[in-house]
């Protein structure tokens, strides 16, 4: 188990090395902004008392903000990535500077303000020489809160493609892989304390009389120039990573957080790579439809798979009803002349949701359609994830339609839900119907008799420009469509969740096995 | 000297002549012109030197540093800063080779109050305000204090406006005494002029304690 980690850990590790650069650089940079905004701000509440009351509440007041919640609300306006992040991380980390600057500023002596003033010290000047270096040891300490704060919350980057080391969470979240969730935490971790420990060691030294004379004004230009280099690399390896690669033909491919999206993206990053001169960023990882399409029109993302069924929904926001859904030429046609993306050709399976029981159960109550079930529900217990429970689309347009009335309804995590029904605690949950554990679970997913759904047929998104531009992509694609049957996609899966290989992997062996690489 | 109960004007009257209070009604005149036209930090770096009660050293710097900001303020280059700290330590009895790179915390309260002279001197000023200065020293310090005080009015013969709650220091110490309660001035003359003719019952009961003592 041990080596087994250690040898994960090697393979690993060069991206170990480029997330945690990430990690540093995100929480780095945004500490520094933070600094930049609350100590001026801290100076200039603590002259107007007026100002400190209103600016302290508020600031404890933003602490509470969900940072999720706040991420959500900056895309629309600055889109994925570097930028969202670096605002939201900043926004944390202002308060704790701020609330010490005052802190430490207002526990100067006052009869060292009054012999400033009475020796004629300007406002400034009092500032420089008396107030901000008796107030230092609190900024920092403030500093070094913050630092700890926003290495730990840095991990939400991952949710919108801004790297980091959240990454490894969400992917280990995604795929239920531990090794994968430790090597994103035990890192994280480490970080903040080092840091933590560095910054306090740092405090302690600007107490020190003796280093204060002979090591100190080193220790300033040592300092001075170490940020500065920090910030110029900081601010210089975005551009380099995201302006240089532009100049050549690259293509981003992203995906959604879950394990098929994360085999489809790769599957075509790969056939791209072997059958295109392009180069191919992948940004797998992005939380929700939402975020991904708000990223394709501003350009950020050229490339995805998605399901026509939740484009529909979602995107184009038609309402649910019965039976009467326009195919995949429809929602192809609107978004060709509303988004100017393309839908190429379906990759042959589709991915509806649905509620799944236990064979035995199904046997013994005759039990194979949702109508079959729904008779039942009284007695049952069903678990859900909480965005299955809330969509219109999903539980509440069920429940409209079949009219179900389950005894108990659980909300639980959606890599917990296959635990959850294996171990009896449950009757139903609801699933997807390429899930690959729902074969090992022996599980038999429900016929949506009513055809309350539409069919979320597989298929990639495209850039119309970016097609245009290199119309090798289609030809790279092409022997996916139609290929990725529903017993492949599900075989497949079941390789990722089950067995634990990785996506890269198990999207290499396929290629391989249907010679197209 | 400026001498009263508490609460009866005399850091009011100091903070207006150093500008960090507002005369409600009246002016202040020096070299005979309105204190308001004056550039109040000039002013108060080179004007007037401040000794304060609580003595106000800065705790993050050291003994030279205390005194050498109010030089650097003033633009003084190093080499002239330099000298100065030193002569003004030496003048006030520090021995330099000791004491320029201690801290306030690692001084008595009277070796700090004695840094806090010097660095009023620092500029050279026409004119100390020193307020309750030795206020919160045992007897025996203010005693030296006192005597460093005789010396400077000798050596440098200066203006100094001292304020005190201490009869017998004020007789020590000043050439004009003036007399405060509840804002007003009750009486301004010599020890003799105190002693001999009192102008009020409060002056009298001040001259008789500070004899009694």
């Amino acid at each position: 188990m041990i080596s087994g980690f250690f040898h994960f850990l090697g393979e690993q590790a060069f991206s170990l090395q480029q997330k945690t650069f990430e990690h540093i650089s995100l929480a780095g940079l945004s500490v520094i902004f933070a600094s930049a905004i609350a100590i001026p701000l801290g100076i200039l509440i603590t002259r107007f008392s007026w100002l400190q009351n209103i600016t302290l509440r508020m600031g404890s007041i933003s602490q509470t903000i969900p940072s999720l919640g706040l991420l959500a609300l900056l895309i629309p306006f600055v889109g994925l990535g570097t930028v969202p992040t670096l605002i939201v991380l900043t926004f944390y980390a202002i308060y704790p500077i701020l609330k010490n600057t005052n802190t430490g500023l207002r526990g100067v002596p006052s009869a060292c303000i009054e012999a400033a003033n009475g020796l004629g010290f300007s406002s400034f000047q009092r500032l420089r020489f008396v107030e901000l270096p008796l107030a230092l040891p609190s900024i920092i300490s403030g500093i070094r809160i913050a630092t700890a704060m926003t290495v730990g919350i840095t991990t939400i980057a991952a949710f919108i493609g801004a790297g980091g080391l959240g990454d490894f969470i969400t992917q280990g979240l995604a795929l239920n892989n531990p090794s994968l969730i430790l090597l994103g935490t035990i890192p994280a971790a480490v970080l903040a304390f080092v840091l933590d420990y560095g910054i306090s060691r740092l405090e302690k030294q600007l107490q020190n009389r003796e280093l204060k004379k002979t090591f100190f004004p080193q220790v300033q230009k040592v300092l001075l120039i170490s940020i500065v280099s920090i910030l110029i690399v900081l601010i210089g390896s975005p551009y380099v990573k995201q302006i240089l690669p532009k100049k050549e033909d690259h293509i981003v491919i992203a995906s959604k957080n879950f394990t098929e999206q994360y085999l489809l993206a790769e599957l075509m990053a790969q056939l791209i790579e072997a059958k295109s001169p392009l180069k191919v960023i992948r940004k797998t990882n992005l939380g929700s439809i939402d975020v991904i399409h708000q990223a394709l029109l501003k350009g950020e993302v050229d490339l995805y798979p998605e399901y026509t069924g939740t484009a529909y929904l979602s995107i184009l926001k038609f309402p649910l009803n019965h039976g009467i859904f326009p195919g995949i030429d429809e929602v192809r046609r609107i978004y060709e002349s509303k988004f100017n993306l393309l839908w190429l050709k379906p990759f042959g399976f589709s991915n509806g949701q649905t509620l799944a029981v236990k064979k035995e159960f199904s046997q013994k109550h005759n039990v194979h359609s949702l109508s079959d079930l729904a008779k039942l529900s009284s007695a049952l217990t069903i678990a859900t994830p909480p965005e299955f429970l809330m969509r219109q689309d999903a539980f509440p347009g069920l429940k409209r339609a079949y009219g179900f009335t389950f005894r108990k309804i659980i909300q639980i995590d959606p890599s917990l839900l296959y635990s959850a029904i294996d171990a009896h605690k449950v009757d139903v949950i609801s699933v997807n119907t390429t899930d690959a554990k729902l074969e090992k679970s022996n599980l038999v997913s429900l016929e949506d008799d009513k055809k309350l759904y539409p069919l979320y047929q597989a298929a990639p998104i495209i850039r119309k420009a970016v097609l245009k531009a290199h119309p090798q992509i289609y030809q790279a694609l092409s022997p996916l469509f139609g290929l990725l049957t529903q017993e492949r996609i599900a075989r497949l899966n079941y390789k990722i969740d089950v067995e634990g290989k990785s996506p890269f992997d198990v999207a290499h062996e396929f290629l391989c096995e249907f010679n197209l690489l | 000297m400026l001498i009263g109960s508490s609460g009866g004007g005399k850091t009011t009257l100091l903070k207006l002549l150093n500008g960090l209070e507002k005369p409600t009604s009246g002016t202040i005149l020096i070299w005979g012109k309105d204190i308001q036209t004056y550039n109040i930090y000039e002013l108060r770096r080179s004007f007037f030197g401040y000794v304060f009660q609580k003595i106000g050293l800065f705790p993050h710097m050291t003994v030279s540093e205390n005194i050498d900001i109010v030089l650097r303020l003033n633009k003084k280059n190093a080499e002239y800063r330099k000298k100065k700290v030193w002569k003004l330590l030496e003048f006030m009895h520090l021995d330099p080779r000791a004491y320029l790179d201690r801290y306030p915390d690692q001084l008595s309260g009277g070796e700090q109050q004695r840094v806090g002279v010097a660095r009023a001197l620092a500029m050279d000023s026409e004119c100390l305000l020193m307020d309750e200065p030795f206020g919160a020293l045992d007897a025996v310090t203010r005693c030296e204090l006192q005597a460093a005080i005789l010396r400077l009015k000798k050596e440098l013969n200066k203006t100094i406006i001292f304020v005190t709650h201490d009869i017998s220091e004020a007789f020590k110490l000043g050439d004009r005494i003036v007399v405060m309660q509840e804002g007003l001035i009750e009486q301004i003359g010599t020890k003799e002029d105190l002693t001999t003719s009192p102008q009020t019952s409060f002056v009298q009961q001040l001259v008789n304690s500070g004899l009694n003592h």
